[in-house]
């Protein structure tokens, strides 16, 4: 089962960059990435997608598949402010702070519900309350949506819960939003500081806040990542595969987890000046601005590798301008923006 | 036989009708096994897309519950002949 997530028009791996999406009058903010779907994100709040859509993950019914970059969750002239995608759905945020969710999820992906495990059109999750912002962050089987204005910050999780990675203890699902940790400015503990990202694996998170601090870690760590040893430490850059975490602290690439297809073949180096993860690799920038990438290059994903897992830098490309890095399962996309090109 | 990781049963996606148990691959596609090849000993779910495996964590007695939901019977033993 090979898909069009590529919004290449056709079914092959590529192990080259090849430009995917040229966009003249707006500027990509963001790449979310599920299973087999893709999601473009515009500045003008428009929202391109492509690839499977046969449990309405891309928002509307009838149409299984969409072979290269259409317009979707457009319905009544929605904007859309942040977006993303788990294995088979998709959860956005609009200009009215609604939390919409749609495609399938098993294990309470959609957040609808104990009841509700499919739809093929955006369904309220959550209306965001007056005075506050949101954003998402997910995961093959999770959403996290934060809540943040200049007092205070919430975190809310639901799906699989199996691995503790939401709340204790273990559970089958969380099938709507639940509180996980808030904060409060006015708390002289909390040091006006806020949740800043929310780094997911598989089976487990990882909350940095304002000032790069771990605060929290829930769910099944990848061997090594140890609570007491991590809780606190400030770091440059975070990211997550399924089954492995990396840090940047102090220039410093440091992996934990999985190994077996070189995933923490990095840990150690000093070269990358930041990076991005996908599910089982990572792409990131040198200090000379080259994106390379590492792990698991089955698919062509890590560039040219004979189809192989690397080691060594796999050199992928070299943009002219500003460039976003994202991963998603066994894809690697580039933005560059000065001609604001999107590379596949 | 190296496997890319270990997943237990109670993750995995069980289909009544075709019998099969899923779960997602990295690149996409799903590790699928069969119940009766899980009950036979075979542990390991392979993704057809690609070269990765998972070897699935479960007890014998686990699989009762889903050949229930299949409405089906777990493989007779072969006769060994003495």
């Amino acid at each position: 089962m090979v898909w069009v997530n590529l919004g290449l028009d056709h079914f092959e791996d590529i192990n080259e960059p090849e430009l995917s999406l040229d966009c003249h009058e707006s500027k990509v903010t963001k790449v979310s990435c599920g299973g087999n779907h893709s999601v473009v994100l515009l500045d003008d709040g428009s929202v391109l997608g492509c690839g499977d859509n046969s449990k309405g993950q891309l928002g509307f019914g009838g149409d299984s598949l969409v072979k290269s970059w259409q317009k979707v969750f457009d319905k009544n002239g929605m904007i859309v402010k942040d977006i993303v995608c788990g294995w088979e759905f998709t959860v956005i945020i609009d200009s009215f702070n609604g939390v919409y969710s749609c495609g399938e999820g098993l294990k309470g992906e959609l957040g609808l519900g104990p009841d509700i495990r499919s739809s093929q059109q955006l369904s309220l999750v959550y209306q965001i309350p007056q005075g506050y912002q949101g954003k998402l962050f997910g995961s093959l089987n999770n959403c996290v949506l934060m809540l943040y204005n200049d007092e205070e910050c919430k975190v809310y999780g639901w799906g699989a819960n199996t691995k503790e990675q939401l709340l204790e203890p273990k559970s089958r699902k969380v099938s709507s939003p639940r509180l996980l940790l808030e904060f409060d400015n006015t708390n002289a503990q909390a040091q006006d500081s806020t949740v800043a990202e929310v780094s997911m694996g598989k089976d487990f998170i990882v909350v940095v806040d304002s000032k790069r601090e771990i605060i929290d870690m829930r769910g099944k760590l990848p061997s090594g990542f140890v609570k007491e040893r991590w809780l606190g430490e400030r770091v440059e850059c975070i990211g997550s595969m399924w089954t492995s975490i990396h840090l940047i602290q102090n220039g410093r690439m440091i992996s934990f987890g999985n190994d077996k297809y070189k995933q923490l073949s990095r840990s150690g180096s000093t070269e990358l000046k930041r990076f991005s993860t996908g599910s089982e690799h990572g792409v990131g920038m040198l200090e000379d601005g080259k994106v390379i990438s590492w792990g698991w290059g089955e698919h062509g994903n890590c560039g040219e590798l004979n189809g192989g897992n690397t080691s060594e830098f796999s050199k992928l490309y070299e943009p002219r301008g500003e460039t976003d890095l994202y991963g998603g399962y066994a894809t690697t996309w580039i933005v560059e923006h000065e001609n604001e090109e999107t590379v596949g | 036989m190296s496997t890319y990781d270990q997943i237990e049963i109670e993750d995995m996606t069980f289909d009544p009708d075709t019998q099969i148990f899923s779960y997602p691959c990295p690149c996409g596609d799903r590790f699928q096994v069969f119940i009766d090849d899980l009950y036979d000993g075979d542990d390991v779910a392979v993704c057809p897309s690609c070269s990765l495996m998972i070897q699935v964590i479960f007890d014998k007695d686990d699989l009762t519950e889903y050949y229930e939901e299949a409405g089906s019977q777990p493989p007779e033993p072969i006769a060994v002949a003495a």
